[in-house]
């Protein structure tokens, strides 16, 4: 009877092992961050307007056949669609198309710099400032908070003047703006996390405080932190295009979002297409970071209930 | 799901914010005051287009400030409407000694000043003339009356003006703004207050003067050529000319001044305002360096003249016709505008301009600032030079400053290239003088450091000369070899562009770009009094 029943048993029970097994898997492959965010799909929109503004970014000069920054007066302010250019020209006689696409370059450069600048800062601010607590956390954290006394766009008025124009001072500027923000962001979490039990066991073995913040406590902040960048990103897109519009930013022939819409703005009536379709890129890029970075927060903090 | 549409929500909004940024709206929006402005009967309100911030006669610089300061005070003689002849004002009649040097005015009676503080309405005298013009003699900050060496009271009611040489120019200078007549112990009275508290025998009052904002006058009822037809005189300052425009159509405003650009279009097509349009004593220019840097050479001049191609760029520079071209140093309302020099102007030519440059020893380029105050024309064309000059190898930087940091790098003669414009009276000292005399190359006029032996001595012959003719000939040489050294391009020779609600009554506008509102042509009787009608 055992004997008989012996290999039934041992074969259900291997179908069953191998059955879940399969479950298992793909229930962590559709568990998985990339595919939880796929299901999302106002993330999805977000991350397909990302792409394609990166596409144009980098493909900038074989996507027209026009050059950014050569003018042609004779040909200023032409509508859309007039004289081959499909959004018209600029109050020089410009392409605006290319000079958008162009415009696209420096405004993610300048956005994703940006937020690099101020997130390595910011997070080695915020990593120590934590950490150690006490009185380095305060006077850390005392001029974090003097920063973010001033409003960033002043902040960053202020840097510009001093730095002078030019894409890598605004990238500084925009970055040192907004480490306050990162910096804050890291320290909550490194707060938490350093008294978790595994940081509490690395301490018994004697990790040193190095390798305790950068293996142990930095990788753990990881996903408040891509969700704070990727906002960050939109945040730094419009501070660029406010820095621009307000004649700090990025010079002349270079071409920038916001350079554009200030030019614009002053020929609204006769040619409102140049402020429109530069605003209109600013408005679709800032929303598309918005909705990809949303979408990541949900992926990514198990504890947001939908 | 709540958060998302938050989200949404909050990107939506910020993009409308920027749109609504967009506009240039301001938290001094004079729409908001229209109320209280319109409500008033026999209320006049005109947008100036700049702050004016020195309205002591021997401080003021620009010519927003000019306005406010001839409303309240008034000068020996002025230029009629259409600036071809002088009327008596405080002064009812004047001789001029043969040699040029010597000028007796006959002093008007009976004009009192203001009832102020100090003066407190009393009888203006010779005394306070000569006390004014020798206090701009000496003070003036922009030397609005250097060629007058003393004046003197030689009688009850004559002062005689002694210069330090023939200078042709003084009557058109006592016009100017800068010398106008005021009481002494309201200067000393005020001190250096004396500007936010001006005071003189003029048609208008000051009641209040805020910074930054307005300036409100009231009607002198005393005043010696008739009572203002209108109550109250209101200056608005208002930067931003679409805002201007705007102002205008709302009502807050019944003279817009200055108007460029999109706001020309805005008025030309509203319905209930009108745009007035006249040929200003004015030209636009860029000017190169004469001293340092590459264009110390002349080819290097001459190449990056013609590397230009001025009728494209008008075109797009002024879309609404606000200017005519223009070839000369000269406006063409100017008594010394010579036509035959306009052949000297440079003609775009890329070919030739490369191979200036490949003479000049510079075939591969070089770098070059462009110097140009924070305005939307001079900035749109800095980015225009800069675009053409690339094509012949030049690199141009552009330098966007405010009006002060620009007008002090152009005076230390730092700057490789200028652009700017330059608007005074017709007699061609106040343009040539100012522009190629080796006497000012520490001033605006002449920041590019032009000296020419040759031009100096037609400038001195041409103020000590009295005939007209014959001074028109000197300065005809002098510009034809101003020309021919290329150390500018004048391109234009720009409008003065107002728009007028329908409102206003008896306005003209003037080629000097003076605003007056109660005007005589011979001295005696009131010709124009400008009022509103409801």
């Amino acid at each position: 009877m055992m004997e008989n029943k012996e290999p039934v048993t041992a074969g259900g029970d291997a179908l069953g092992m191998q059955y879940s097994e399969e479950l298992l898997k793909r229930e962590r492959k559709a568990n998985s961050a990339w595919n939880k965010l796929r299901r999302n799909k106002t993330a999805m929109v977000g991350l397909f307007i990302v792409s394609l503004m990166i596409f144009i970014a980098v493909f900038a000069p074989l996507l027209t056949p026009f050059d950014h920054a050569k003018i042609n007066p004779a040909e200023a302010f032409m509508a859309p669609g007039e004289g081959g250019h499909i959004f018209g020209t600029d109050h020089v006689g410009r392409d605006l198309l290319t000079r958008v696409f162009y415009g696209a370059r420096v405004s993610l450069i300048v956005a994703f710099g940006g937020t690099v600048v101020a997130g390595c800062l910011g997070v080695i601010l915020g990593l120590v400032a934590g950490f150690f607590g006490g009185v380095v956390d305060s006077v850390i954290m005392r001029i974090m908070d003097g920063m973010l006394a001033f409003p960033f766009i002043l902040l960053a008025i202020i840097l510009m003047t001093v730095l002078g124009d030019g894409i890598f001072n605004v990238i500084l500027a925009i970055g040192i703006g907004n480490v306050p923000s990162f910096a804050r962001v890291v320290r909550g979490e490194v707060h938490i996390i350093k008294n978790e039990e595994y940081c509490n066991a690395a301490r018994v073995i004697g990790v040193s405080n190095v390798r305790m913040l950068f293996t142990h406590i930095l990788p753990n902040t990881i996903s408040p932190l891509i969700v704070y960048a990727t906002l960050g990103i939109a945040g730094a897109i419009i501070s660029e295009a406010a820095l621009s519009f307000l004649g700090l930013g990025i010079s002349e022939p270079t071409a920038s979002w916001g350079s554009i819409l200030q030019t614009g703005k002053n020929w609204m009536d006769g040619s409102p297409h140049i402020a429109t379709l530069s605003g209109a890129f600013i408005l679709v890029t800032v929303l598309g970071f918005n909705l990809l970075g949303d979408g990541i927060r949900d992926v990514l903090d198990p504890k947001m209930k939908k | 799901m709540k958060k998302k549409l938050l989200s949404l929500l909050l990107v939506g909004a910020m993009s409308l914010c920027m749109l609504a940024g967009c506009g240039g709206d301001d938290q001094k929006d004079p729409a908001a005051n229209a109320g209280d402005v319109a409500a008033s009967n026999g209320t006049l309100t005109v947008s100036l287009s700049s702050s004016a911030a020195k309205l002591d006669p021997i401080h003021y610089s620009g010519t927003y400030e000019s306005q406010i300061i001839q409303q309240i005070c008034d000068r020996l003689v002025e230029y009629n409407d259409t600036m071809d002849d002088y009327v008596p004002s405080l002064a009812t009649s004047w001789s001029v000694s043969p040699d040029g040097v010597t000028y007796v005015f006959q002093i008007r009676q009976g004009v009192h000043f203001q009832n102020t503080q100090y003066a407190q309405g009393r009888e203006m005298t010779a005394e306070d003339v000569a006390y004014s013009l020798n206090r701009s003699a000496q003070y003036s900050d922009n030397n609005r009356l250097s060629m007058l060496d003393k004046a003197e009271v030689t009688g009850d009611w004559e002062v005689t003006c002694t210069l330090k040489g023939a200078n042709a120019s003084f009557l058109t200078a006592l016009t100017d703004a800068g010398n106008s007549v005021i009481a002494k112990e309201e200067v000393e009275g005020w001190g250096d207050n004396f500007g936010y508290n001006l005071s003189g025998t003029g048609p208008f009052y000051m009641e209040k003067f805020e910074l930054d904002e307005q300036a409100v006058l009231v009607a002198n009822d005393e005043y010696w050529l008739g009572e203002p037809a209108l109550d109250k005189l209101v200056f608005k300052f208002i930067t931003d000319s679409n805002q201007a425009a705007n102002a205008l159509l709302t009502g807050a405003v019944d003279i817009a001044t200055s108007l460029s650009g999109e706001a020309i279009n805005t008025v030309d097509k509203a319905e209930n305002v009108e745009l007035l349009k006249i040929e200003d004593l004015k030209i636009n220019y860029v000017r190169f360096n004469s001293q340092q840097g590459p264009t110390a050479d002349i080819r290097v001049r001459q190449a990056l003249a013609a590397a230009v191609d001025f009728d494209a760029v008008r075109k797009a520079l002024y879309r609404y016709d606000e200017v005519k071209a223009g070839y000369l140093p000269l406006p063409y309302g100017s008594w010394g505008y010579d036509a035959s020099l306009e052949a000297l102007a440079p003609t775009y030519d890329v070919d030739k301009a490369k191979q200036l440059l490949a003479d000049a020893g510079y075939a591969d380029g070089f770098e070059i600032t462009i110097n140009v105050s924070n305005t939307e024309e001079r900035k749109t064309l800095a980015t225009m030079l800069q675009g053409y000059w690339a094509e012949i190898g030049v690199t141009a930087k552009v330098a966007v400053n405010e009006w002060g940091t620009f007008s002090d790098t152009v005076c230390s003669g730092q700057s490789d290239v200028y652009a700017m414009s330059w608007s005074w009276y017709p007699d061609p000292y106040f343009f040539l003088n100012k522009l190629f005399s080796s006497e000012e190359t520490t001033a605006i006029g002449n920041g590019a450091g032009y000296v020419n032996d040759y031009v100096d001595e037609m400038l001195t012959k041409a103020f000590e000369t009295t005939d007209i003719a014959e001074r028109a000939d000197y300065y005809g040489k002098a510009m034809e070899q101003a020309m021919k050294d290329c150390v500018g391009i004048y391109y234009a020779n720009p409008y003065g562009m107002y728009g007028i609600n329908g409102r206003v009554q008896d306005f003209v506008a003037r080629a000097d770009g003076r605003l007056r509102f109660i005007v005589s042509e011979d001295g005696n009787t009131v010709s124009r009094n400008v009022s509103v009608v409801d």
